[in-house]
């Protein structure tokens, strides 16, 4: 099993450290599967018990240069499937801030399998090249455990509405989780979308304008098509606080009383995906 | 002893006491003609820091050619007096003899004067014949550089390796070759020679030490802006970390480091090594109004995650620190087993007195032959298995030891050791039914 990949531009190196800090503060375990030609992260529904699903996928030639990878053959190719800690690994990309050249991943074996992280950075005093390597440690995750981690696939939202941007959401989610458990999001093909927060007390909506629609059915082209979902606000709220990538391209599908997806597109070929599961209200 | 000082002075003093409170429990103050002398070491006696303030950083100072010139206060008097020290102008410190306090009086804005008086805790002294000029391997360098060492490792990590040689210097949270547990992750960072000021180091080596007291003094060299000075020699010689601004201020921190050969041995061991070096005396007052307040080895508070031993020990048998009187006997022949007092701090909120009062224990005389205080030590340590792993480390390779030694050594431990099943705990064969 071998697996070897090097990042040589600083904001690939930023953008990758983003991602894993967005999973750090979502789960205390992810599962890394290493492909031919994708990298994905999966944080599991049931590692972090109040964390939504949430799963990343990577072009390896996009970020990484020189990727090298051998692991096990099964009918998709060859795959390697690890488990490891986000919060060391972030640990271990924290040095990609200060001023980073270039990254090297390596899979080794010590005493116990590590993924090993050599950075190489130009110190600001004196602009001598240092080397910092950290090694985190990993598990293997075992051939016949490999079907529990399928990635889910894309779920067929009949609206996708394009939100602006997180800090907005962010903070208002925030607010709503202490006025009730639940959070409905319903949202219209006119660019309309309403979060509804209810208690007995009051209910609050929060009506977002003129936004960026599209529908996946290409049948119907009614003018107006009305979708809603009601999901759980402490996990929409979680998913939303953790998130560390820039959020200019985020959009969530409304599947109708069924989940809510959402996507950012970090960039072409990069997404961070979530489904939040709808609940009885 | 009589000194003031200006305002920013004193701050710079609290921030040495700040440094210091972070790793000791006690201050030791020392006078003389050459200036202000501040002292702690932390509990398992295996780090000692010292501030020199010569006597041109005070605006005044008089000091009496008599003995009356050192004392030991407790370092949360200390710590809580110079706490808040925005608001003042200028500051007077003067050890009392009658009774045995240490007045510390601040004169701050809008006319605010704060007084406060200390009782001291002993008159005792420490010193260490621990010198700089013999290490042989010296490294300068800014404290931006050491800052930079110190934020690639996690706050919690307890100890640091820096392995230098010609090439340049690896700083490591780990040892090569020892074993650690599943979820440990390692780092390190190469450094280059070129960043260092001065970069000297004629003998190659790899040498361990506490992080802890070295981020206290960090945090004073960056307060100070000055560049930080390391001189050490080998695996388990000392190490010496010092800082200098001009003339007036000389900082020195004195750990030892961890000896090559002990790297996986059991925790439980590493007290007995440190305890057989210590020499330790106690002034016996002109006055006899105060009582003896004897410490007595303390157990260590610092338990580093992994199953590294901590064997602090020194190559040549000296002491790393020798408590004294005055500085001339140091070779007292009586060894006594201390005991930590435990002061009592109430805090008068009307007049700010903080009154210290040591309970004293009595003085416990032992003949110093073969065994020293090493199995007394063993006795009083406690075994505290708070939940850690216990980690089977891989067969250590000691050294040949005196077979005498290690034939008498349960002998002088507790007889219940909680490591050994206690005879009535378990129950082997269950009482034979006699009805068969």
């Amino acid at each position: 099993m071998k697996f070897c990949a090097k990042i040589d531009d600083g904001q690939y190196m930023r953008e990758f450290q983003n991602i894993v800090l967005t999973l750090s503060k979502l789960t205390k375990e992810c599962v890394i599967i290493i492909k031919k030609d994708k990298v994905h992260f999966i944080a599991n529904e049931e590692s972090g018990a109040a964390a939504p699903l949430v799963w990343v996928e990577i072009d390896a030639k996009l970020y990484f240069t020189n990727y090298i990878m051998e692991g096990h053959s099964d009918d998709n190719g060859s795959t390697i499937m690890l488990a490891v800690s986000p919060i060391h690994f972030s640990r271990a990309l924290s040095s990609f801030k200060l001023n980073a050249r270039n990254c090297k991943f390596k899979l080794i074996h010590l005493q116990f399998p590590c993924l090993r992280t050599e950075t190489e950075v130009l110190s600001q005093s004196s602009g001598e090249p240092r080397q910092i390597v950290h090694d985190v440690p990993v598990t293997l995750i075992p051939r016949n455990e490999w079907d529990y981690y399928d990635l889910p696939q894309i779920p067929r939202a009949k609206l996708i509405v394009k939100v602006h941007s997180n800090n907005l959401l962010r903070g208002l989610i925030d607010k709503l989780k202490n006025i009730s458990p639940t959070l409905k999001f319903a949202a219209n093909s006119l660019g309309d979308l309403n979060l509804v927060a209810k208690n007995e007390m009051a209910t609050i909506t929060t009506c977002f304008k003129n936004l960026e629609v599209r529908t996946l059915d290409d049948e119907s082209q009614q003018e107006d098509i009305k979708v809603e979902c009601s999901v759980d606000c402490k996990k929409t709220s979680l998913f939303f606080t953790a998130l560390q990538v820039p959020t200019s391209e985020l959009s969530c599908g409304i599947d109708d009383d069924r989940l809510i997806h959402m996507e950012i597109n970090v960039r072409g070929g990069v997404s961070v995906h979530s489904i939040l599961p709808s609940v009885c209200v | 002893m009589k000194c003031s000082l200006s305002g920013t002075n004193a701050k710079t003093i609290a921030k040495s006491i700040q440094s210091l409170a972070k790793f000791g429990s006690e201050l030791y103050i020392e006078a003389d003609a050459q200036g202000l002398q501040l002292r702690s070491f932390n509990s398992s006696k295996s780090a000692m820091g010292t501030f020199r303030f010569k006597r041109t950083f005070f605006e005044s100072y008089n000091v009496l050619e008599d003995n009356e010139n050192y004392c030991k206060i407790g370092m949360k008097a200390a710590l809580a007096i110079f706490k808040n020290m925005q608001q003042v102008e200028r500051c007077n410190i003067c050890i009392l003899p009658e009774p045995a306090k240490l007045q510390i009086q601040f004169s701050c804005r809008l006319e605010t004067l704060k007084n406060a008086l200390i009782a001291i805790v002993d008159e005792e002294n420490i010193s260490t014949p621990v010198s700089i000029e013999e290490a042989n391997n010296l490294l300068v360098g800014s404290y931006k550089i050491f800052n930079d060492i110190s934020n690639n490792f996690n706050t919690a990590e307890a100890e640091i390796t820096l392995e230098v040689n010609s090439n340049g210097l690896t700083a490591k949270n780990y040892i090569e070759g020892s074993r650690v547990n599943d979820r440990f992750m390692r780092s390190q960072l190469k450094l280059s020679p070129v960043e260092f000021e001065s970069y000297n180091i004629p003998q190659e080596t790899a040498i361990t030490f506490s992080l802890k007291e070295f981020r206290s003094f960090l945090s004073f060299a960056e307060s100070l802006g000055e560049n930080i000075s390391l001189h050490f020699d080998q695996a388990g010689d000392p190490i010496i970390m010092t800082i200098k601004k001009v003339d007036l201020i000389e900082c020195n921190l004195i750990m030892s480091t961890l000896y090559s050969d002990d790297v996986s041995i059991y925790e439980e061991l590493r007290e007995r090594e440190i305890n057989e070096r210590m020499c330790v005396t106690v002034k016996t007052p002109a006055s006899n109004k105060r009582k003896h307040s004897d410490t007595e080895t303390t157990t260590k508070t610092q338990t580093p995650k992994r199953a590294l031993s901590e064997v602090y020990s020194l190559t040549n048998g000296t002491a790393l620190f020798q408590f004294d009187n005055d500085k001339g006997s140091s070779d007292s022949s009586l060894n006594y087993v201390r005991s930590c007092t435990q002061s009592d701090v109430q805090k008068d909120d009307n007049n700010e007195h903080l009154v210290l009062s040591a309970e004293g224990l009595s003085l416990s005389e032992k003949n110093s032959v073969a065994f020293e205080n090493s199995e007394i030590a063993r006795n009083m340590t406690s075994r505290e298995k708070d939940g850690e792993d216990e980690v089977i480390a891989q067969s250590p390779q000691r050294r040949e030891t005196s077979k005498l030694r290690r034939v008498f050594t349960r002998c002088f431990e507790n007889t219940y050791v909680l490591k050994e099943p206690s005879p009535n705990s378990q129950v082997y064969v269950p009482n034979s039914d006699t009805e068969d």
